[in-house]
């Protein structure tokens, strides 16, 4: 079987002989209409199953060679040629085919100077990007929850093309609860303010240096090459040189709308 | 002669808003700084001595050879021990 789906503004072939695992891969991602074989495609995942035990932890052990980047965790083993258009993709179960498609795509984007893959929620108000990061525990999906009827970008891995015409998020696919798409596809990211659950409700702006700090630990970012690197680096300065960030002391309502937008 | 030091390779320096981080590309970590800290770093980029080091501070920012031999060795140490520059 082969399916064509989106991520982003990038275009996907997914090759897959497990049933199970290519419905979890539609239920998932956005497919395109009508598949084209004659279409050019941005990258090419080989997904097999039967790879592997399931979770362990998040531990990913990274080699190369001359021609190959494997990522390799006890539940996948991702074999990707250098230049990231063509991967296999093997799993033990569909828990790691989600984290092994978001360690892909993560690396893809950065590779491509595309854009990052941050560790938050995204919420669109008024078709402005609000951007909410923190870590496990912060309250992202507290944050999306108490944001109904806004629509959603992203409860988990937000995704954030970074260039030079400005500043987009993207619907993201990788998504932890609420997998209800973004029907708009794309939005322009307007603040991006750092969790702090709080008994009271107040916005203090972040100066670059320690908002790079911030973004920079929020990347879903698997370090092997400097080159890459740099290039996580530089995304994430442009990012804090052109995008606000502040600190958001919140409490379990949605009260801090008032205040931040 | 009086000791030099090195700053490790896949090191950048840059500047936010008036204010300075080293980002260690090859280990992804990233030390924050002040200005005086960004000085010291661009005379141990340029492979300057200790003594060199101080001079140009001492004319920069004033104090005495003593104090401001202190301050840059103690800031040099630190910056060691996090693995950033060595003798």
């Amino acid at each position: 079987m082969k399916h064509k789906i989106r991520i982003g503004d990038h275009t996907s072939e997914i090759r897959c002989q497990s049933e199970s695992l290519m419905r979890w891969i539609d239920s998932h991602f956005q497919n395109e209409d009508t598949y084209d074989a004659t279409n050019i495609v941005d990258f090419i995942l080989d997904v097999k199953e039967g790879y592997g035990t399931s979770f362990v932890d998040y531990h990913v052990e990274i080699n190369t060679d001359l021609n190959h980047i494997t990522y390799d965790r006890k539940d996948y083993l991702i074999t990707v040629s250098r230049d990231y258009r063509k991967a296999i993709i093997e799993v033990y179960d569909e828990l790691a085919l989600k984290h092994a498609l978001t360690n892909f795509y993560s690396a893809f984007i950065v590779h491509n100077n595309w854009g990052l893959l941050i560790h938050s929620s995204c919420i669109d108000h008024d078709k402005r990007a609000y951007v909410f990061a923190g870590q496990s525990g912060a309250g992202k999906s507290t944050i999306s929850r108490l944001s109904y009827p806004r629509p959603i970008l992203s409860d988990e891995a937000t995704l954030i093309k970074i260039s030079n015409g400005g500043i987009r998020v993207f619907d993201s696919p990788f998504r932890s609860e609420i997998t209800i798409p973004y029907t708009n596809q794309t939005c322009e990211l307007t603040k991006i303010l750092l969790l702090n659950q709080s008994k009271e409700i107040k916005v203090s702006l972040v100066n670059k240096s320690n908002a790079l700090i911030h973004i920079l630990d929020k990347v879903f970012f698997w370090h092997h090459d400097n080159l890459e690197t740099a290039k996580v680096l530089r995304m994430c300065l442009q990012l804090v040189n052109q995008i606000p960030i502040y600190n958001l002391y919140f409490q379990e309502n949605n009260k801090f709308w008032e205040l931040i937008s | 002669m009086s000791a030099s030091y090195k700053i490790v390779d896949d090191v950048e320096m840059v500047e936010v808003d008036n204010e300075y981080l080293i980002i260690d590309t090859a280990r992804f970590t990233i030390t924050k700084i002040n200005t005086v800290g960004s000085d010291i770093i661009g005379e141990v980029i340029k492979n300057r001595s200790l003594d060199d080091m101080v001079q140009t501070i001492q004319r920069k920012y004033g104090n005495t050879t003593e104090q401001v031999k202190e301050d840059v060795t103690s800031f040099l140490e630190e910056l060691e021990k996090v693995g950033l520059v060595w003798k």
